[in-house]
């Protein structure tokens, strides 16, 4: 979702919505350096770009979002969670990660936003964790607030 | 616009105590002047039009989440319109100035892709 949301040249794009909205605030958003840096790479090896300007790009959202550690992923359990792919481990982990932060543990729903719908499988909630798209997320975001009206 | 330091403001009220019996206009005058310079600088505030604009939503999703307490707002009377305050979505506006230009076009649903190669490469290496 972060590298969409990077490249795409309009601001009405799913991705690009859901980034600004973590950066106005509107929802806690977690990352880790993993994802922080699978996002950078990506960025500068596959599509030519530059550190700084990635960076540029993303400091308010940097400077937004919890970065937390993802849990340790030794655990079988999890492993069954992403189909097997050691890949996925370190996302998915910092997700859970979330689950055990002293300021986001209480909040009532958690979500991994991946728009990769083979590997995270949109509405399966393994250990609490709900895996949505981002255009679900966005969705859950407008709802969200009109749900809580009288 | 000129800042008073408080010997300044200190100097004006001790003038406006002066002049309270002799010229009580110009000291009640004075007073609010005094207050005026006190009152910290006003943060811009946005109407929910405007915040729609900047988030790319409806007025009335802007107005659910600052009712939600998600947006911060307030109202500059109580019964007066909900506004935004500017700073507030300050940061997304820097989000938007910074516009990165990939040499290879990439359709979103070829991102997906992209990073999913990357990630397994990253985790053979």
């Amino acid at each position: 979702m972060l590298v969409p949301a990077a490249i795409a040249a309009r601001n009405d794009t799913i991705n690009v919505k859901v980034v600004r909205a973590a950066i106005a605030g509107l929802y806690e958003c977690v990352l880790s350096e993993y994802i922080k840096d699978e996002t950078r790479e990506t960025l500068q090896e596959d599509l030519g770009l530059e550190i700084g300007e990635i960076d540029a790009r993303f400091a308010p959202l940097w400077a937004k979002a919890r970065v937390l550690t993802p849990v340790p992923f030794d655990d079988p359990q999890l492993l069954k969670v992403v189909k097997g792919d050691r890949a996925d481990l370190p996302v998915f982990a910092t997700g859970l990660a979330a689950q055990t932060d002293p300021l986001l543990g209480p909040l009532p729903t958690k979500f991994l936003v991946s728009n990769n719908s083979t590997d995270f499988t949109p509405g399966w909630k393994p250990f609490g964790l709900h895996f949505v798209t981002a255009q679900q997320f966005w969705h859950q975001l407008e709802r969200g607030a009109k749900a809580k009206m009288p | 616009m000129t800042t008073l330091t408080s010997a300044d403001i200190a100097e004006l009220e001790t003038l406006a105590q002066e002049v309270k019996a002799s010229r009580p206009h110009a000291a009640r005058l004075l007073r609010r002047l005094l207050r005026s310079a006190a009152r910290p600088a006003q943060e811009t505030l946005l109407t929910t039009t405007e915040a729609a604009r900047i988030l790319g939503v409806s007025d009335q999703t802007v107005r659910n989440w600052a009712d939600s307490g998600w947006l911060p707002s307030r109202r500059l009377h109580r019964l007066g319109r909900r506004m935004i305050p500017e700073s507030a979505l300050r940061s997304v506006e820097a989000f938007d100035q910074v516009r990165l230009t990939p040499k290879k076009a990439l359709a979103e649903e070829d991102a997906v892709e992209l990073v999913r190669r990357h990630r397994r490469e990253r985790a053979r290496s």
